[in-house]
């Protein structure tokens, strides 16, 4: 399976670059978490990874071959799968229709329906009649039932108990051990350092610290750190809010 | 008042200065130029009119030059058929005839949004057409000759009168879109809810954009009508409301530099396609794919982009946040209770509330009370039902079970914008009105007339120095805090605040929360805040409430309630039970 | 009265026809498109160019229909280019766009002349309790309930069906599955304006002196597709026919010069009375 490298890129909103000269890896078969505060440009980077915003300098490579030029669904059908934040369901359509428009000739549905038996369960239904937890256990499914390569997940806690989201991450681990390339999107590090490999960690647009995550469990200082980087100053303080602005 | 006087002030200068200038060019001219110029201003006149109801409002209507036609109508009626009432009078009484038939189009409007009111208004384009075309109603037919009295008639008069029309309006609609009024169109064009929740009549709002435009289009339609002596059917057919539309879309008519130039480029560009023997359709063609580029590109047509050069010429407002911190301030981390007596009504009561979707129960006999002066939590895992709780508090639920009360008396029956006075509430979503600057956001939320010490207060209490930057390019923040504070303008007796420190950092949820605990104390009112963060909840609120698929399960002192196994089954998960 | 009845059959099939086009429309891409009448007019008259060159009614017809299609490619290409993230009213305000440039067209095209439209019926009746019906209106009538239960179908039991429901909800997420919107958008473009060509062919009149009218269909249609909440395609096709045998109707009493204000009327006693108790339905 395919390694994804981010290369350099810079992803503005606007005139405001809030990605800048980030570079990253995502090897296959491990769970690379991208941690930050709000406002440092983690969804925004995953928005340029997946086409829906195009970015404004650097490459993104799947496998060595650059995907950054593509469209949004030519990045799908090469392989990556993205889970955005907010569980974007399909309200009106029912789980195995959700399901149904993310896969592809030849492939079922048993693989999701064995690591979610509660939407098999539910099937028939039209998903916005799920919970909060189903909802988001159907937006992984359908990432998860088209084979990706690559699978991007954004903030899959927001919002959710913690009994539901501890219900959710070894899906995440048995994602990777299926060899895709995962990149985990976490607001709350300690949940994401938990079952990933390599972290890291953004501030206002720049990778400000990178390690390994069994490392990085043992420095929550150093962490804490690399969150606040760049609010020391007033000017700091002024750059973080307009990127919040622009995002 | 003075606030409002000074931020108009801009517009009013420029707009004096452009028709001076315009006066200097035309007065002298000769006969032809002056009466392309007149046609041409009137026409703006009739897209200051569509850019009060779309432009600013949001309302797809596509029958103001109809309504143009009402005035055309009563002037050749009352000047030329009967000889009732001279010009300019008959002007006058076409701009108030036009009012009631312009309400009649805007209460579809109260029911119908969006598209479904541009069908409404489609189909009443071409209701009008026909009724003039029949030629029953006096005025409509064109077997008469308007004759301007002779002292409109002197070289230059009647366009002067033009002139002054426009200028007036013009003036008018400025200084209305900094007023209440103007607000609250700008307020409703974003989110009808939004709006209500901010104490805005949504009714009222709508129906004053329609009366509005409705009386400009009216004057417009009596002088065009008197320029040309008399006006066939076809002056206002339903193509050109559709033509007037579109050009005012490019134009971006709902600023007055918008509508100035609406006229001046149909002006010139239908003479000069006069004087090179071209087909006027050509013009129309031409002016319909710009509108079409100019929606597509999304940013306010032509007076868009004038803003865009000015403000790009200004230098931006200096913004800088100073977060609050409890290391700073030592609060501590366990808020005392207030003490209340239980014959206290006062505050906010909820008393038995259900709410029930089919067979869906969204809320089942919920009750408990947020005592006058004191911040209560509401916790609860996804799809507990806090949301809804908020929603019928507040009135956004038609039918519900059950009584909400304020200081003691009930709020069945009160509409939104009225529980507003006394119940305010936050949403999860940014509704604020990006156009408008953190003061003018603040005045429409205020049910009254604001002072500029009040408005100061809130920013303060925000944490917010920037008054001039609107209110998208601002950070979230801000933006959050500008929300909550825009509850407390109207100085409300309860404020329910909607997951306040959602998307926020560490540091800005602190922030936020020292500032919610001064809420009671500075402003007198009770808060209710959902929240999922726990460690503000613990920090800001003494009390908590805690549901669970519609019920309340706990209401105890944080602390408590937090430890109450009950409670960390349902939310907080084995993980946090097993350590307790 | 019968007789009025049946007349305004003829007319009501097209308002049927074009209302189930715009709800299809409304649904699945967002948009109120108040060009459908003007464009499929544009449609219409390619085939009197056709007919000038020899080929008899029906390859007339099937040749217009073919550039119906080609116009909604344009439209529905530009929406798809410039107007995925623009609203339902900024998208339906650029088609007010479309609509006045199609008419700007249809205007150089029929330039007052007086022209007869293939019909390829050839004219044919049907008589119905003593009362002549053109074949050409029947066919329209069914045209506009089979579309509506043919889409639904479609919609509801096709892959098709169900990546055209995903795109109309949440188009970014559906790219990132790897549908593809754009090429979604431009289908239903086109088939909606091939539909729209194909239902003004069958109502163009022996002689047409101007184009404006034709454009205009798309007031009734409009009311017609609200009638059905602009959701059911079966209850707008229904308002279509009701529409048309209203004016008829009407056009036969002494009101008949009023007889083009009736969709106004209609819709605003309907609308008022239906969502009478509507205040904060909708999510805004």
């Amino acid at each position: 399976m395919p390694d994804l490298v981010v290369e350099s890129v810079t992803v503005k909103r606007g005139e405001l670059a809030v990605v800048r000269g980030v570079s990253l890896s995502v090897p296959a078969g491990k769970v690379t978490v991208l941690l930050g505060s709000n406002g440092a440009g983690k969804s925004t980077l995953l928005d340029g990874i997946s086409g829906v915003i195009p970015i404004a300098s650097g490459k993104v490579t799947l496998d060595g071959e650059p995907i950054h030029e593509l469209r949004r669904d030519r990045r799908a059908a090469r392989g990556l799968a993205y889970v955005e934040q907010g569980r974007t369901i399909f309200s009106n359509l029912t789980v195995l229709e959700n399901l149904a428009v993310a896969v592809k000739r030849g492939q079922s549905y048993d693989d999701a329906f064995v690591l979610f038996p509660e939407l098999k369960d539910r099937r028939g239904i039209r998903a916005q009649m799920l919970s909060g937890g189903e909802q988001q256990m159907l937006v992984l499914a359908r990432a998860i039932v088209s084979e990706p390569k690559v699978l991007l997940i954004d903030e899959m806690s927001q919002g959710l108990a913690p009994v539901i989201v501890k219900r959710l991450l070894p899906i995440v681990t048995a994602a990777a051990d299926r060899g895709m390339a995962v990149l985990l999107v976490e607001q709350f590090a300690h949940l994401a350092l938990g079952i990933g490999d390599r972290a890291s960690i953004l501030s206002v647009g720049t990778v400000v610290l990178e390690g390994s995550c069994s490392d990085l469990l043992e420095r929550p200082d150093d962490v804490r750190h690399a969150y606040l980087q760049g609010e020391s100053t007033a000017a700091g303080i002024e750059q973080l809010e307009t990127r919040a602005a622009a995002q | 008042m003075s606030g409002l006087r000074r931020g108009s002030f801009p517009s009013l200068l420029a707009l004096l200065v452009v028709m001076l200038v315009t006066l200097a060019v035309v007065y002298p001219a000769p006969k032809y130029w002056q009466y392309v110029a007149t046609i041409g201003m009137i026409q703006a006149l009739i897209g200051l009119s569509i850019g009060v109801v779309y432009g600013t409002a949001g309302m797809l209507s596509l029958c103001q030059v109809s309504l143009a036609a009402i005035g055309s109508w009563t002037v050749g009626y009352m000047t030329a058929q009967d000889h009732l009432l001279g010009l300019p009078w008959s002007l006058a009484v076409g701009a108030v005839l036009a009012v009631p038939v312009g309400l009649l189009v805007g209460l579809p409007a109260l029911r119908l949004r969006g598209v479904n009111l541009a069908i409404v208004t489609l189909g009443f384009a071409v209701a009008i057409y026909t009724v003039g075309k029949v030629g029953e109603v006096p005025g409509s037919t064109s077997d008469y000759y308007i004759v301007l009295p002779r002292w409109l008639n002197e070289k230059g008069a009647w366009f002067l009168a033009v002139w002054v029309s426009f200028l007036g309006f013009a003036a008018v609609v400025i200084l209305l879109r900094r007023s209440r009024w103007g607000l609250s169109w700008l307020a409703i064009a974003r989110s009808e809810r939004a709006a209500a929740a901010l104490g805005v009549s949504v009714f009222r709002a709508k129906l004053t954009a329609f009366g509005v435009s409705a009386a400009i289009a009216g004057w417009a339609g009596g002088m065009l009508v008197a320029t040309f002596g008399s006006a066939d059917p076809g002056t206002f057919s339903p193509f050109q409301c559709l033509s007037f539309f579109v050009l005012a879309v490019m134009m971006g008519a709902g600023f007055w530099e918008g509508a100035f130039a609406l006229g001046f480029f149909n002006a010139v560009s239908s003479a000069l396609l006069r004087q090179w023997n071209i087909s006027p359709d050509v013009a129309t063609l031409l002016f319909a794919i710009g509108s079409i580029q100019v929606l597509s590109a999304g940013r306010g047509g032509f007076s868009g982009d004038v803003r865009r050069l000015i403000a790009r010429g200004r230098k931006p407002e200096e913004h800088v946040v100073e977060l609050r911190s409890r290391s700073v301030e030592g609060a501590s981390l366990t808020p005392s209770r207030r003490a209340q007596s239980p014959e206290d009504a006062s505050g906010l009561q909820i008393v038995d509330l259900t709410v029930r979707y089919g067979a869906v129960t969204a809320l089942d006999h919920v009750s408990f009370s947020v005592p006058s002066r004191s911040i209560v939590g509401l916790v609860g895992p996804n799809g507990a039902g806090k949301s809804t709780l908020v929603d019928a508090c507040t009135g956004f639920i038609a039918a519900y079970g059950g009584s909400v009360l304020v200081d003691g008396a009930p709020q069945e029956g009160i509409p939104p914008h009225r529980r507003a006075r006394v119940l305010r509430r936050t949403f999860q979503s940014d509704r604020t009105v990006g156009e408008l600057s953190p003061p003018d956001y603040l005045r429409i939320s205020a049910a009254r007339d604001v002072t500029r010490a009040e408005l100061g207060e809130i920013l303060d209490f925000v944490g917010c120095t920037a008054t001039r930057t609107r209110l998208d390019r601002l950070d979230v923040r801000t933006r959050r805090l500008l929300m909550i504070g825009s509850c407390l303008v109207g100085r409300p007796r309860v404020a329910l605040i909607d997951e306040p420190a959602a998307g926020l950092s560490a540091d800005e949820s602190e922030d936020l929360g020292l500032r919610l605990i001064d809420i009671p104390d500075r402003f007198g009112a009770s808060v209710l805040v959902i929240e999922h963060d726990m460690e503000l909840v613990r920090l800001v609120c003494p009390e908590v409430a805690v549901l669970d698929f519609g019920k309340l399960i706990a209401f105890d002192h944080t602390a408590d309630a937090l430890d109450d196994p009950r409670v960390q089954a349902a939310y907080l998960g084995d993980e946090l039970a097993s350590r307790a | 009265m019968f007789a009025q009845v049946l007349a305004g059959l003829v007319a009501g099939g097209v308002y049927a026809a074009l209302a189930v086009c715009l709800v299809l429309m409304y649904q699945m891409l967002g948009v109120l498109s108040f060009a459908q009448s003007g464009l499929g007019a544009l449609g219409a008259c390619s085939m009197l160019f056709f007919q000038s060159m020899g080929f008899n009614a029906w390859l007339s017809v099937g040749a217009g229909i073919l550039v119906g299609a080609l116009i909604g490619v344009v439209c529905g290409w530009l929406m798809a280019r410039y107007f995925t993230e623009a609203s339902v009213e900024t998208r339906s305000a650029a088609t007010v766009g479309f609509l006045v440039v199609s008419v700007a067209v249809g205007n150089r095209i029929l330039n007052g002349a007086t022209y007869s439209f293939p019909d390829p019926f050839g004219g044919r009746s049907v008589f119905i309790a003593g009362q002549g019906v053109p074949v050409s209106t029947l066919v329209e009538v069914a045209l506009a309930f089979v579309l509506a239960g043919g889409v639904t179908i479609g919609l509801n039991r096709t892959f098709l069906g169900a990546q055209l429901r995903a795109m109309s909800e949440r188009a970014t997420t559906a790219q990132l599955l790897g549908v593809r919107v754009s090429a979604l958008t431009v289908l239903v473009w086109a088939f909606a304006c091939a539909v729209s060509t194909l239902a003004l062919v069958f109502v163009l009149p022996t002689s047409t002196t101007s184009f404006p009218p034709l454009a205009y269909l798309i007031v009734p249609a409009t009311a017609a597709a609200l009638l059905g909440l602009l959701q059911n395609m079966y209850l707008a096709a229904a308002g279509g026919l009701f529409m048309g045998v209203a004016e008829s109707l009407v056009l036969a009493s002494r009101f008949g010069r009023y007889t083009d204000a009736i969709p106004f009327l209609i819709v605003v006693v309907v609308m008022i009375y239906w969502r009478r108790k509507d205040v904060w339905s909708e999510a805004r």
